[in-house]
């Protein structure tokens, strides 16, 4: 048995809202009858039924969240659709976050959203210690996460932290120091990535002979 | 006769009144909670001895509770009071004795400084206590099994036993006097400090050691992060190296034990006082939990209820439990497990093992040698002080680092003792597993307990008297010709009775 998210939504016309909602964000129609049309996009099935009451233009009673990489080209795309208008401009909700949202046909409302990641932002996130780190052996980690391709990077920032920790303790200390920071970082990552990894190490001042001859830690 | 009487009746009308308070306390609201504390903690503040070392458990590591008075603030007796105990010898060595500040269950500790300008702490022992101890530990030897001690067959000789064996030795200032002398020679940990003895001054009834400064648990525990580090490296480093590599552990850690400082290096430094109650684990049974350990860590295949039988559980009682070794395992040695550092905040090790276990927990804890329950003293009690530092540690690596390879080889080689017989081994019992019983009253569940199948053998412990007393008149039963039958026929599977009377509903079964 599967179970998928389903939303029920009232509207005047289903089937002009379903031909919107396939044509203009990528919905494909499964099930259509009198009663109900039911389109779906692999992560939300919605099942549009006729209100009289309803009527074209109702806001707020489907909200729908897309994500883009460029928010003034998806505005600009969505803005030559039919029955669509911009009803908020742009607006950052928090650094990493800017929303806009258009109003659709039969009551169906989009939440444009652009998300930053951290070099987009230009910042360096601090490290999930707990242990105390040595500065410099935290800012060389915090440095060479950056060569890490970013949707890999929050977890290799929790995997490289933590086995640093763990081999600091191995030696019963508490301060992570460079040693053990470099170590954890040629343990954590993957073997293609060494030679990478140890240019950049050099390029640092640090030796990386020594490091890199245990493999890596699953 | 009548004046040994007359010494006895007042104290058990003491100890039922704490009995009292127990029940009181167990059965309160929330709202009422404090004020049955509150209570409780004032009559075993009345007695000292035995109820206040029983008030200094129920403190555990928590500075705030209404326990702590018990530990920290109980009003001592006055120098006058305690100076008998003090041989010439002395008192010739001293300068000079301050009235006491620090008073506890056995004794109370006076600032003093000697003739050679040394600063020292007098624990003297209070006069006439260990008589009153011996006359409390005759009264619990008196005591019934009963609740929870009586249906899952606690050993409760073993228990008393070690009791008594316990307070009694903690009474003689001797032992203690060794003991510390020997945990200090022993003991190699970053920032463990344990004061100097003084053992020519010292009696049966009289300490002597080093005067040593430091603030309160509550107080470090607002220390900066590398402080609060270091304490806690140290804490689980001193459980870890007087368990696995010394055999004897400090059995009574609560926070009036424990001083805490800054030394001249900038690095915390943990004070560990009072060795009147230490456990002692033989060679085999630490052998056998680090090579549990140290399996569960690695993710081997182990036979985890040998190991636990190698500890000192009973085979018997363990086989019960033997599907759910593994899952109990990874609850009991979740921060062993973890490949990094680990928060003992995550660790829920009672919500975990009710959840897993059930009403089982109890035969688990059942199993258990009675000296463990002391050793579990002390590992809970160091989880709740990391707790309270609010610091994460990598616990497998620094055991690891405390135990060594040989050790670690040694325990990996150790031979588990053979299963004693063959229920340990899970294969050939046929008979019923579990005992099920299931009260309904107004269609709310009052009852509804599973219990190993030998718990048929004594329902009347099981089922509450009032329903018993019906069951009895309603289905005429012959409980005790019940227990017979079951004895001698052996416990097989079988529906053993049911009663619906329209109101409530009980039935109780061995599958």
């Amino acid at each position: 048995m599967n179970f998928v998210i389903s939303v029920i939504h009232a509207v005047a016309d289903p089937i002009s809202a379903a031909t919107f909602l396939c044509n203009a964000l990528g919905f494909k129609n499964t099930c259509q009858s009198t009663e109900a049309v039911i389109v779906e996009n692999g992560a939300i099935a919605l099942r549009l039924v006729p209100d009289n009451t309803a009527r074209q233009g109702d806001g707020g009673c489907l909200n729908l969240e897309l994500q883009t990489r460029n928010m003034a080209q998806a505005t600009a795309e969505l803005l030559v659709l039919p029955d669509v208008s911009l009803i908020a401009q742009p607006v950052a909700v928090n650094p990493a976050r800017v929303e806009s949202r258009l109003q659709g046909p039969q009551g169906i409302l989009i939440t444009l959203v652009q998300e930053f990641n951290e070099d987009e932002l230009g910042i360096i996130p601090p490290l999930p210690t707990s242990l105390i780190w040595n500065e410099d052996a935290e800012d060389c980690i915090r440095q060479m996460l950056r060569l890490i391709p970013v949707s890999f990077r929050e977890s290799a920032r929790i995997r490289i932290t933590e086995r640093a920790e763990m081999l600091t303790a191995e030696e019963a200390e508490i301060t992570v120091t460079m040693n053990f920071a470099v170590q954890a970082l040629a343990d954590v990552t993957p073997l293609f990535q060494h030679p990478m990894l140890m240019s950049a190490l050099r390029q640092r001042g640090i030796d990386p002979s020594g490091y890199f001859d245990r493999g890596t830690v699953s | 006769m009548i004046p040994q009487l007359l010494s006895i009746v007042p104290k058990t009308l003491h100890w039922c009144r704490i009995g009292l308070g127990l029940r009181r306390l167990k059965r309160a609201n929330p709202e009422e909670r404090a004020h049955a504390q509150q209570a409780l903690a004032t009559l075993l503040a009345d007695s000292r001895g035995l109820a206040m070392k029983m008030g200094q458990v129920m403190a555990g590591s928590d500075d705030n509770n209404a326990f702590q008075p018990l530990v920290s603030s109980i009003e001592p007796l006055p120098l006058s009071a305690v100076q008998g105990c003090l041989e010439n010898q002395l008192i010739q060595s001293l300068r000079s004795i301050d009235e006491s500040t620090a008073a506890a269950s056995l004794g109370q500790v006076h600032h003093a400084v000697l003739q050679n300008g040394a600063d020292v702490a007098v624990k003297i022992r209070y006069p006439g206590i260990v008589e009153a101890v011996r006359a409390e530990l005759k009264l619990t030897g008196w005591l019934p099994d009963a609740g929870p001690v009586k249906r899952w067959r606690f050993n409760s000789a073993d228990y008393k036993n070690t009791l008594h064996r316990q307070l009694l030795r903690e009474t003689d200032y001797r032992i203690e006097m060794q003991t510390q002398q020997r945990f200090k020679e022993r003991l190699k940990v970053p920032g463990l400090h344990i004061p100097a003895i003084y053992s020519d001054l010292c009696t049966d009834a009289v300490l002597v050691q080093s005067w040593e400064s430091g603030c309160r648990y509550s107080e470090a525990c607002s220390w900066p992060k590398k402080s609060r580090l270091e304490i806690g490296r140290t804490l689980l480093m001193t459980l870890w190296q007087s368990l696995f590599v010394h055999g004897e552990v400090h059995g009574d850690p609560h926070p009036g034990n424990y001083l805490f400082r800054i030394d001249q290096q900038d690095n915390a430094q943990t004070v560990l006082l009072d060795f009147g109650c230490t456990v002692l684990i033989d060679r085999q049974r630490r052998l056998a939990l680090l090579k549990l350990l140290d399996a569960c860590h690695a993710g081997r295949e182990i036979d985890a209820l040998r190991c636990f039988v190698a500890m000192g559980f009973d085979a018997e009682k363990l086989a019960y439990l033997n599907t759910k070794m593994p899952e109990l395992c990874n609850i009991l040695f979740r921060p062993f497990l973890v490949q990094r550092p680990f928060h003992t905040m995550e660790w829920r090790l009672s919500t975990s093992l009710q959840a897993s276990l059930g009403e089982q927990r109890w035969w688990f804890r059942a199993a258990g040698p009675a000296d463990l329950m002391l050793l579990l003293r002390a590992f809970h009690g160091v989880g709740q002080q990391l707790e309270q530092l609010d610091i994460a540690l990598p616990w497998w690596p620094l055991l690891r680092h405390v135990v060594g390879d040989a050790l670690l080889e040694e325990a990996r080689a150790l031979e588990l003792p053979a299963p004693a017989n063959s229920r340990v081994t899970g294969m050939t019992y046929a008979g019923a597993r579990r005992l099920s019983v299931r009260i309904t009253e107004n269609g709310v569940s009052t009852v509804s307990l599973d219990l190993p199948a030998e718990a048929a053998t004594d329902l009347a412990s099981i089922i509450p008297k009032p329903v018993m007393a019906e069951i009895q008149t309603a289905l005429d039963i012959d409980l005790s010709g019940l227990t017979r039958r079951l004895q001698q026929e052996g416990i097989s599977p079988q529906e053993l009775f049911s009663l619906d009377n329209g109101h409530k509903q009980c039935r109780v079964w061995l599958e």
